[in-house]
């Protein structure tokens, strides 16, 4: 489940619901709401810009014309992340004939923290900031998006495996195994001595 | 699937993170969110590490986002309804921003210290030679509009839209930053057009500058991304203590002492080696004075010092005092006459 959005669920069906019959405002709308969610998003398959912004471009254009046939998915934004990611997939990974990309997908998947900005100038949370970034830079592709899909855009495992195209099983597996890595490789010292001083604040 | 308490006796790392309240709770703490998960260690002690343990990571992982800055946003729908060649009537275009007013018809004309609605929706500010001015904005951001500048913006922001304002001159705003974590969404956005520059914040103190077709963007604090007129490229990024100076398509960004130069805010002015040129400028800029010089190397002196902007007769005789200079001012005209003793 996602951080509740500042637009209701209920408004969200609407606006879907109005572009589904040709209303151009509700279509800007949507377009208004995802294209920058969609470009960062893209912006992790690619370092390509411009195919990016073409990949967002034949999205709504095929959502546009194909709108008598679309049916009603059950979150608009999962729906559009993950036709998006097949368009941008398609265009990334070459000579793929069919469409069903399995485990071994071949594309890449580049996400960077941002070290500046940790929460309140934390010299640890800092510290911890770059072993993450060094330690998700040994992810799989597929684990970095996992990872990316979770804790930035906040999907739940359902969510992912529709996104990603795999079962909920499968996505929970993906997480665990990205998780567990990244626990391993960050130091135990580290997060020990983070949780003590955490554990004294909490008992005031 | 409805939870039970006990539940949370047996949370691994992955439960946590998948569950919604607890990322609520890191994101956005609230008093009744900090009871539960107090409650929830003191019941369970021994799940505190791995709170903690998620705690941290979830805190640590915050990603770069890539922006896409509204003219590229707007290239893209512009494509998008090219292709989708919609077959409204005449030239009636499917317009992605709210369309801006071109009211013909004034409802009310609100003249308070020159505060102007023209139209409905748009809020029209204009300040005066020698006047400050500091507003509101609809979101609760501050701005203060330096002497002889413009502000434009909508009355009222809706709920998913971008914060716009359009400025001429000089301004400096204290932005309210609304944007904690995930996907940037619009109205967490704060967009400053000036010049021929977007200037593209999620928060934060700085100020814009746009004279004599020279346009400069000083950063006080937080971070701005900007974006640039024909590039494509990934906007610039700056950090506190830098400007960027941008004028016939060349940028130049170095750092400043952004207190000083931001100082006029307060009604205090700052020059640190300056050229007389420069000041005299100001003068014009700021308080409307014509400059008329009868020896031209006088442009070339330096000063360096500080003064109070409030009333321009001081600086004025500090510049006479300090260079030996012989001002005149002719009220009719507006000018200052220079000339060396």
């Amino acid at each position: 489940m996602q951080i509740p959005n500042f637009n209701s669920g209920e408004s969200e069906d609407q606006h879907w619901q109005a572009f589904k019959t040709g209303d151009t405002t509700a279509f800007s709308h949507l377009f208004q709401k995802y294209s920058a969610g969609l470009y960062n998003y893209g912006a992790k398959f690619s370092l390509d810009k411009d195919l990016i912004k073409d990949c967002i471009q034949e999205l709504f254009v095929r959502l546009w014309t194909t709108r008598n046939s679309i049916g009603n998915p059950g979150h608009v934004k999962n729906y559009l992340y993950k036709s998006f990611r097949n368009l941008i997939l398609k265009k990334v990974v070459r000579s793929q004939a069919n469409h069903d990309f399995d485990e071994s997908e071949n594309y890449s998947f580049n996400v960077s923290l941002n070290i500046e900005d940790a929460l309140i100038n934390d010299e640890k949370r800092q510290k911890i900031s770059e072993q993450l970034q060094l330690t998700i830079s040994k992810l799989t592709a597929r684990q970095r998006e996992a990872i990316f899909l979770k804790f930035y855009e906040q999907l739940s495992y359902e969510e992912i495996a529709e996104v990603m195209g795999i079962t909920v099983k499968a996505s929970y597996k993906l997480m665990a195994r990205s998780l567990d890595f990244l626990r391993n490789n960050l130091s135990k010292e580290d997060l020990l001595v983070l949780y003590l001083v955490l554990n004294m604040k909490i008992i005031h | 699937m409805k939870k039970k308490f006990g539940d949370y006796q047996f949370y691994t790392l992955q439960d946590l993170i998948n569950d919604e309240s607890f990322m609520l709770w890191i994101s956005q703490p609230t008093d009744e969110l900090d009871k539960k998960w107090e409650n929830i260690q003191r019941v369970y002690p021994d799940r505190s590490p791995v709170i903690h343990e998620a705690r941290e990571i979830v805190l640590s992982m915050r990603f770069e986002t890539e922006i896409l800055d509204e003219q590229q946003q707007t290239e893209i729908w512009n494509t998008i309804i090219a292709r989708t060649k919609q077959s409204t009537k005449a030239s009636r275009k499917i317009k992605l921003w709210r369309p801006y007013a071109a009211a013909a018809v004034l409802i009310g004309v609100f003249l308070a210290v020159g505060l102007l609605y023209s139209g409905l929706r748009q809020v029209n500010i204009h300040t005066a030679y020698g006047q400050l001015q500091t507003l509101t904005l609809p979101d609760g951001s501050q701005v203060t509009l330096n002497a002889n500048s413009d502000i434009k913006y909508d009355r009222h922001w809706d709920d998913d839209e971008t914060r716009e304002v359009w400025v001429k001159g000089e301004a400096f705003f204290k932005v309210i930053h609304l944007h904690k974590n995930g996907p940037v969404k619009n109205h967490q956005r704060f967009v400053v057009h000036i010049g021929a520059l977007n200037v593209e914040v999620l928060g934060t103190s700085f100020n814009v500058n746009n004279r004599r077709g020279h346009t400069e963007v000083a950063l006080v604090e937080g971070k701005i991304g900007l974006g640039l007129p024909n590039k494509h490229d990934k906007p610039l990024i700056l950090a506190p203590g830098d400007i960027v100076a941008y004028a016939q398509g060349k940028l130049n960004k170095k750092s400043i002492n952004v207190g000083e130069y931001t100082a006029w805010k307060d009604g205090n002015l700052y020059f640190r080696n300056v050229p007389l040129a420069a000041i005299f400028n100001y003068l014009e800029d700021i308080y409307g004075y014509k400059v008329r010089v009868d020896d031209p190397k006088i442009l070339t002196r330096r000063i360096s010092g500080s003064v109070s902007s409030k009333n321009e007769k001081v600086l004025i005789d500090l510049l006479s005092i300090t260079f030996g200079l012989n001002i005149t001012t002719d009220s009719a005209k507006h000018e200052l006459i220079i000339k060396a003793n």
